[in-house]
């Protein structure tokens, strides 16, 4: 901390009046209580009391002068927790607006009545001066926090969400390349040498205006807290070293100029970026929402009300009656929950997984059907890593078990094989007609069906499809069919 | 309470059969698993009231319902899920309960079930032995929609072929009975044949007048005009004494 402070201190800038205009320390400092906290307070005074030793300040200032900068940066801490809370990221609005007042505004106040007292017990300066100095002195702190601390808070900023580069104008910033150098020119023809142009006293100063906003918009807070630094700090070099349009008039007047247009470039920048980033954020907000909503609505559209309440009903019974079983089938019913869910998380799955989700779920319908629903599964094994989407398959079960098993007295046979012929893999669902076998699937059912041969057919090409066969004799076959790209064969 | 319970799942009949036990006065007369089981059961044990899934192998709960000879015992219906077709039928059930069944709704609708026989009981003491009385249903249904039908709500009843309809409310559901056969399961006294194919209900006659020829025409309460046949005319004058040339009779 104390290094950082002496660098800190080293840029500050001595121009031949005895208060900088510029402060960065504070800046720092500021940062610094923001990111870390109170314990720091102590190395901020140590560095700049360090600092004002090797400045040779006199006495009494190297006593206030310390003191009033580190109180500074505590009022301003305090401040931003405890009175006007912030998020020191400076993602939103409302955090940028709280740190221009509690963090830039109030606490040099603070810090400029102790160093000018300091200075003025110490005979540096006359107690005529007072008011100037102190005014010089706030606006120096006041620049300096403005200017440095945003920028040393983005650096973490990461976590906010920032703008994603989709839209037009990051697109072409994908490089951050453009728009800096296109600001750099812009300082460097506003600040830089007009008299060439001969335009010296244009509001030429402004031309960085545009690139600017054009960060912030693209690039977020971290953007937009290095372009006004730059910016800044350019602006106050070159004023100093004489050139730009603020260098023409007198010290205060120019420092005033320079300090309005500084703030005014800082205030648009972090404001700008910090509506975006709320926005983006909302935006995440609102997509994370949608997506939790389709969860939910395909969870409810595959799993039938009908299997869900009659398992529950079947494990209220052995909760009772046999308690081991009752154990295993809440973990099924768990296992088949949790796939369900999942299903949309992904575009398809190997058929193996299919078969053990298939497996699970005839156990939970055996618990009510027992000994009417008569399950066989037969994957061969070189048709198991073949890919299809989820739960296609469980729609043709469940519809097996619907419209035929359960409406028979005696049940029947569900048979579930999968193989591979000649690089088309054949999945098929066999289970004896119901008796009054009249084709009335019920709409909800034709939905189901209709879904389930859409989705394949997107997930495995036009080919892959399901066909109905009323084979065997006095049995109903569905039949998933789907040809292998040959890519997959070597 | 004679009750009978009807599921296709062991697990669900255990269950109920265990929670029938908070019901001191329920005697459980048997359980079936299908519609055909239920039918004979209900015909050798004559249950007071049905503990009814719907969905079951063969023929479901409604269909059972809608087949079973007159009266129909007093139905909860019990199923695994609000589906549409209970749905539509909500309006007018005595009762039903969702599958995993709460104690406190069966104890519920137990206790309506008893309200409900009590009342029977009352009504069956003033019909003739074996016919129907005002406060017995029947079970009817139109497609989609089912419906409970107390006998005191049907105004009239019409000949359709085999089955009759019902006039009631503002429905008219389809009885899957002969009229000849609900007419001799109701009260004559309540009960007219205004011709062959349709059957009145008097209590819901506003007025008759007679017409040349010796005809009736009666009024019903919602403005229904129905003209008796000069043979119902005749037998109705005869059972209730009504001179032919009395004008604006009114009956009962």
């Amino acid at each position: 901390m104390l290094l950082f402070s002496k660098a800190g201190v080293w840029l500050s800038l001595h121009p031949a009046s005895i208060v900088s205009p510029l402060w960065p320390a504070s800046g720092l400092a500021v940062a610094a209580l923001l990111r870390f906290g109170p314990r720091l307070a102590t190395g901020i005074w140590l560095g700049t009391l360090a600092s004002d030793l090797l400045a040779g300040d006199p006495l009494p200032f190297l006593l206030l002068g310390p003191l009033g900068n580190t109180l500074e940066a505590l009022t301003a801490w305090w401040l931003l927790t405890h009175v006007w809370p912030i998020d020191s990221r400076l993602g939103r609005a409302r955090d940028v607006l709280r740190f221009f007042v509690g963090g830039v505004a109030l606490p040099p106040l603070l810090s400029a009545s102790l160093g000018v007292s300091g200075l003025c017990a110490g005979g540096v300066l006359p107690m005529t001066q007072f008011a100037y100095a102190a005014s010089l002195y706030v606006v120096a702190n006041a620049s300096g926090i403005l200017m440095v601390a945003p920028f040393l808070l983005s650096l973490r900023v990461a976590s906010v969400p920032e703008p994603e580069a989709k839209s037009p104008i990051a697109r072409y910033s994908a490089a951050a390349f453009v728009p800096y150098s296109a600001l750099i020119f812009a300082i460097l023809l506003g600040f830089g040498n007009p008299r060439i142009l001969e335009i010296g006293g244009w509001p030429l100063a402004y031309l960085p205006f545009p690139c600017v906003v054009w960060i912030a918009f693209a690039q977020g807070v971290r953007g937009a807290a290095l372009a006004s630094l730059l910016v800044s700090l350019s602006g106050t070099l070159f004023t100093l070293f004489g050139h730009g349009p603020f260098a023409a008039a007198g010290t205060l007047q120019s420092l005033s100029l320079l300090v309005t247009y500084n703030a005014l470039t800082a205030a648009t920048a972090l404001l700008l970026a910090a509506v975006r980033a709320e926005l983006a954020a909302s935006e995440a907000r609102t997509r994370d929402a949608l997506s939790r909503e389709a969860e939910w609505q395909s969870l409810r559209a595959q799993v039938q009300p009908h299997f869900l309440f009659n398992a529950l009903n079947s494990l209220r019974r052995l909760i009772h009656a046999d308690p081991q079983a009752a154990r295993v089938a809440t973990s099924r019913l768990a296992a088949f929950l949790r796939s369900s869910l999942r299903a949309n998380a992904e575009a398809t799955v190997p058929l193996r997984n299919e078969f053990a989700a298939i497996e699970n779920y005839l156990q939970l319908e055996h618990l009510r059907l027992e000994g009417r629903l008569r399950p066989q599964l037969q994957l061969s094994p070189d048709a198991a890593d073949t890919r299809l989407p989820p739960l296609v398959l469980q729609t043709l079960v469940e519809n097996a078990i619907k419209h035929g098993i359960a409406r028979r007295i005696d049940g029947g046979e569900l048979l579930v094989t999968a193989s591979l012929i000649d690089r088309v893999c054949l999945i098929r669902v066999t289970h004896p007609a119901a008796p009054d076998s009249a084709p009335a699937a019920e709409p909800s059912d034709g939905l189901g069906l209709r879904n389930a041969r859409l989705r394949l057919r997107l997930a495995c090409g036009e080919h892959a499809t399901i066909r109905l066969l009323s084979a065997p004799p006095g049995a109903i076959t569905a039949e998933i069919i789907i040809p292998l790209p040959d890519s997959q064969h070597p | 309470m004679k009750v009978l319970i009807i599921d296709d799942e062991r697990l669900a009949r255990d269950e109920l059969r265990d929670l029938l036990h908070i019901a001191p006065d329920v005697e459980i007369v048997g359980e079936a698993a299908h519609a055909e089981t239920a039918r004979a059961l209900i015909a050798t044990t004559q249950p007071d009231l049905l503990l009814l899934d719907i969905q079951m192998p063969g023929p479901d709960g409604f269909t059972l319902l809608a087949t079973l000879p007159l009266p129909v015992p007093a139905v909860i219906f019990v199923t695994a899920h609000d589906s549409h077709a209970l749905h539509a039928f909500r309006v007018n059930a005595l009762d039903y309960l969702l599958k995993p069944i709460e104690p406190d709704q069966l104890k519920a609708a137990l206790a309506r079930v008893r309200d409900h026989l009590a009342c029977r009981h009352a009504q069956a003491t003033v019909v003739p032995p074996g016919k129907l009385s005002a406060e017995d249903t029947v079970f009817v249904r139109d497609g989609e929609r089912c419906w409970f039908v107390a006998i005191k709500n049907i105004r009239f009843a019409e000949c359709v072929g085999n089955y009759c309809r019902l006039h009631m409310d503002a429905h008219r559901p389809l009885l899957l009975t002969t009229l000849d056969a609900l007419a001799a399961r109701l009260d004559p006294r309540r009960f007219v044949r205004a011709s062959r194919s349709q059957l009145i209900n008097l209590a819901w006659v506003a007025r008759t007048a007679a017409t040349p020829g010796g005809g009736i025409i009666a009024t019903l309460l919602d403005g229904t005009a129905i003209t008796f046949s000069r043979r119902a005319a005749r037998e109705f004058r005869q059972q209730h004494r009504l001179h032919p040339h009395v004008k604006n009779p009114r009956p009962l």
